[in-house]
C-alpha cells in the first residue's frame, strides 16, 4: 500500500497573499474583500513578502532544495469560490523542490515539493442546491506540501501529519488552533491506480478516510474489479469516502505563467532566514548531547521547548541528573502557572543552583520554586502542601496495602491520587498530588 | 478539431454544449489555433521569465488595510445576507 499526502497550511500572515485585505476572522461574509481577491477585471495582484518568508522557512524545515528563481502560475479553476476562474499557484518553479523529512527522526519520507498558492473562498450550499459564496478566505496564503507515496499505513500517515503539524507550528508560530487551518488531500493505492480523497481536516479524519479507502479498494480488487482513478470526498459523519468526479488530468488544468506577478529572486532572503530548531530535532539532539532517555527528552520538549532550554542551562551550570529531576518534576508541574506570569526564568535557574551548591534543602527549594512560579507567598504554599500531606497520610493510614503494592507496581499510587482529586475537588494540580504521594509512600518503605 | 478534444475542453470549463454547438466550435477553434501558428516562426526566447518585459521582485510588506468600501463592491452583484449568489450545484 502506498500513501502520499498533500498538506495545505494557512500561513499566519496579517494580510492576504496578493492584496492587503486582513486575514483575521470577519464578523460578516464578504467584508474582508477587495477587487483583487474578488477577481474583478483590471485588478492586479502584488505578492506579500511575509508569505514568501514563511514559504522559505517551511522549505528549509523540510530540507528542500531552494532555487534563486521562483514564480507563479495560473491554474484553471472553474468553481464559484474562486471568482477569476483561475487560482494563482506555483507549477514549474515552486519555492522548494525535492526534500526529506524524517518520521520519528528515523523513517525517511521524501518531500516532492512545497509551493505557495491562494486559498479559495467558502461555498455554502442552500436548500434549493444553489450556492452562496463568502470570499473572506479567498486569497489567504497557503503553503502546499506534497509528499512522495512513502507512507505505508493510515496510522503512519496520521503520525506523520501530527509530527509535521507540531514542527510547522513551532517553526512559523502557527496559532494554537493550527490544526483547524490545515487541510489534507490523501492519495492511496493498494494496487496500481490511486484515488485521491480531497480536503480532509484533522488528524483523526485523515486516518479514518485512509482506512476506509484501503478497505474499499482492497474489496474491489479481491472481487476482480478495477480501481478507477478519481477524486473522492470524506463524509465525516458517516466515515465513508464518496466519489465526486473523475480525476482531472494535469493537462486539464491548463497551467500558464502568471504575468502580473513576474519572477522573484530569493537567494538573499534564503541566506538571511534561519529557522528555529524543530521539536523533533531538539528531542533527538538532547538525547545525543546529554545522553538522556528519549522519552524524557520528548516529555520535556512536548511540555514546552522553553523547559527544554531551561534543562540545557541547568545541565551546563549544575549537572544532567539535577537538571532532569527538577525540570521534569517541580518545574514542569508549575509550568502552566508560570507561563501566565510575565517573568524571566533566571530566578528558576538560580534557585536550583543554590540547592545544588548546598545552600538550600530539597524541601526549601521546592517551596521557593512553587512560590515563585505560581506567584503565591512561600507561607501559603507551605500551608497548602501541609494540608495536602495530611489528606494523603490519612488515606495511606487507612489503606496500608497501597504502600506494599507500590513496591511492585507504580500504578498502585493511582488510587491515592484518585481519592485526593475527588476529596479536594481540583484545588491541587495532579502534578502536585503525584509528587506528594510518591514522596509520602517512599517515606513509609 | 477533434470532437473528443472539444468535449474534454468543454467539460474542463464546466460548459454543457449541444451537438450543434460542438460542431460549430470545432471549426471555430480550428480557425483560432491557425492564427497562433505564426508563433511557430518566432525566434526562440533566451533565458527564463514570464513576461516579454521583465517584471521582477515586486513585493509588498505584510500590512493589512482596506481601501474600498465593500458595500460598493457588492452593490452590483446578486447577494443574499452578505453572501454572493453562486450557480446551482449538482
Ligand atoms: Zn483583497
Amino acid at each position: 500500500m502506498k500513501i502520499g499526502l498533500e498538506v495545505h497550511v494557512q500561513l499566519p500572515t496579517e494580510s492576504k497573499m496578493f492584496c492587503s485585505c486582513p486575514t483575521t476572522d470577519a464578523e460578516a461574509p464578504n467584508t474582508h474583500v477587495c477587487p483583487t481577491c474578488l477577481g474583478m477585471p483590471g485588478s492586479r495582484p502584488v505578492l506579500n513578502k511575509q508569505a514568501v518568508i514563511y514559504g522559505i522557512m517551511l522549505a528549509k524545515m523540510l530540507n528542500c532544495s531552494i532555487d534563486d528563481t521562483t514564480w507563479f502560475s495560473r491554474k484553471t479553476y472553474f468553481y464559484p469560490d474562486m471568482s477569476k476562474s483561475v487560482q494563482i499557484t506555483q507549477y514549474d518553479h515552486p519555492i522548494g523542490g525535492a526534500g526529506m523529512y524524517y518520521l520519528n527522526g528515523k523513517t525517511p519520507i521524501r518531500i516532492t515539493r512545497i509551493h505557495l498558492e491562494e486559498d479559495p473562498g467558502k461555498t455554502k450550499r442552500v436548500g434549493d442546491l444553489s450556492s452562496l459564496v463568502d470570499y473572506n478566505r479567498s486569497g489567504i496564503p497557503l503553503a502546499e506540501i506534497v509528499t512522495e507515496p512513502d507512507l505505508k499505513t493510515p496510522a503512519q500517515a496520521r503520525e506523520f501529519l501530527g509530527q509535521l503539524i507540531a514542527d510547522i507550528r513551532h517553526v512559523i508560530d502557527l496559532p494554537g488552533d493550527g490544526e483547524r487551518s490545515i487541510r489534507c488531500d490523501c492519495n492511496l493505492s493498494v494496487g496500481v491506480e490511486r484515488c485521491e480523497v480531497k480536503n480532509v481536516t484533522g488528524l483523526k479524519n485523515v486516518e479514518r478516510a485512509l482506512t476506509f479507502e484501503m478497505i474499499r479498494q482492497t474489496k474491489i480488487l479481491k472481487s476482480g474489479g478495477k480501481i478507477v482513478r478519481e477524486t473522492r470526498r470524506f463524509d465525516e459523519e458517516r466515515g465513508v469516502t464518496i466519489s465526486v468526479r473523475k480525476k482531472e488530468l494535469e493537462s486539464d488544468y491548463g497551467y500558464i505563467d502568471e504575468p502580473d506577478l513576474g519572477i522573484f529572486h530569493i537567494k538573499n532572503m534564503v541566506d538571511s532566514i534561519h529557522i528555529k530548531e524543530s521539536p523533533l530535532n531538539m528531542t533527538l539532539r538532547l538525547v545525543k548531547q546529554y545522553g538522556i532517555d528519549e522519552n524524557t527528552a520528548r516529555q520535556l520538549v512536548s511540555t514546552s521547548t522553553k523547559i527544554a532550554e531551561i534543562f540545557e542551562e541547568l545541565a551546563k551550570t549544575t549537572d544532567v541528573q539535577t537538571a532532569i529531576s527538577w525540570t521534569t518534576g517541580m518545574i514542569s508541574a508549575n509550568w502552566k502557572a508560570f507561563e501566565m506570569r510575565d517573568e524571566s526564568h533566571e530566578h528558576i535557574i538560580e534557585l536550583v543552583k543554590t540547592f545544588k551548591d548546598g545552600n538550600m534543602t530539597d524541601t526549601e527549594c521546592n517551596l521557593e520554586l512553587k512560590s515563585f512560579m505560581t506567584g503565591t507567598s512561600v507561607e501559603s504554599v507551605k500551608n497548602a502542601s501541609a494540608d495536602l500531606e495530611v489528606i494523603i497520610n490519612k488515606f495511606l493510614d487507612g489503606n496500608p496495602e497501597i504502600v506494599e503494592d507500590s513496591r511492585k507496581n507504580d500504578k498502585a499510587a493511582n488510587r491515592v491520587i484518585g481519592h485526593v482529586m475527588k476529596e479536594t475537588g481540583g484545588s491541587y494540580s495532579s502534578a502536585d498530588i503525584v509528587a506528594a504521594t510518591k514522596k509520602l509512600i517512599s517515606a513509609r518503605f | 478539431m477533434d470532437r473528443d478534444i472539444i468535449e474534454r475542453v468543454a467539460r474542463a470549463a464546466h460548459l454543457a454544449l449541444t451537438e450543434e454547438e460542438l460542431t460549430r466550435y470545432s471549426k471555430d477553434l480550428d480557425d483560432i489555433l491557425d492564427y497562433f501558428k505564426v508563433l511557430d516562426e518566432a525566434p526562440d526566447c533566451e533565458g527564463i521569465g514570464v513576461n516579454p518585459i521583465e517584471v521582477a521582485d515586486i513585493l509588498r510588506e505584510d500590512e493589512p488595510h482596506m481601501d474600498i468600501d465593500t458595500d460598493r463592491l457588492l452593490r452590483d452583484m446578486k447577494t443574499y445576507e452578505g453572501y454572493v449568489r453562486g450557480p446551482r450545484l449538482s
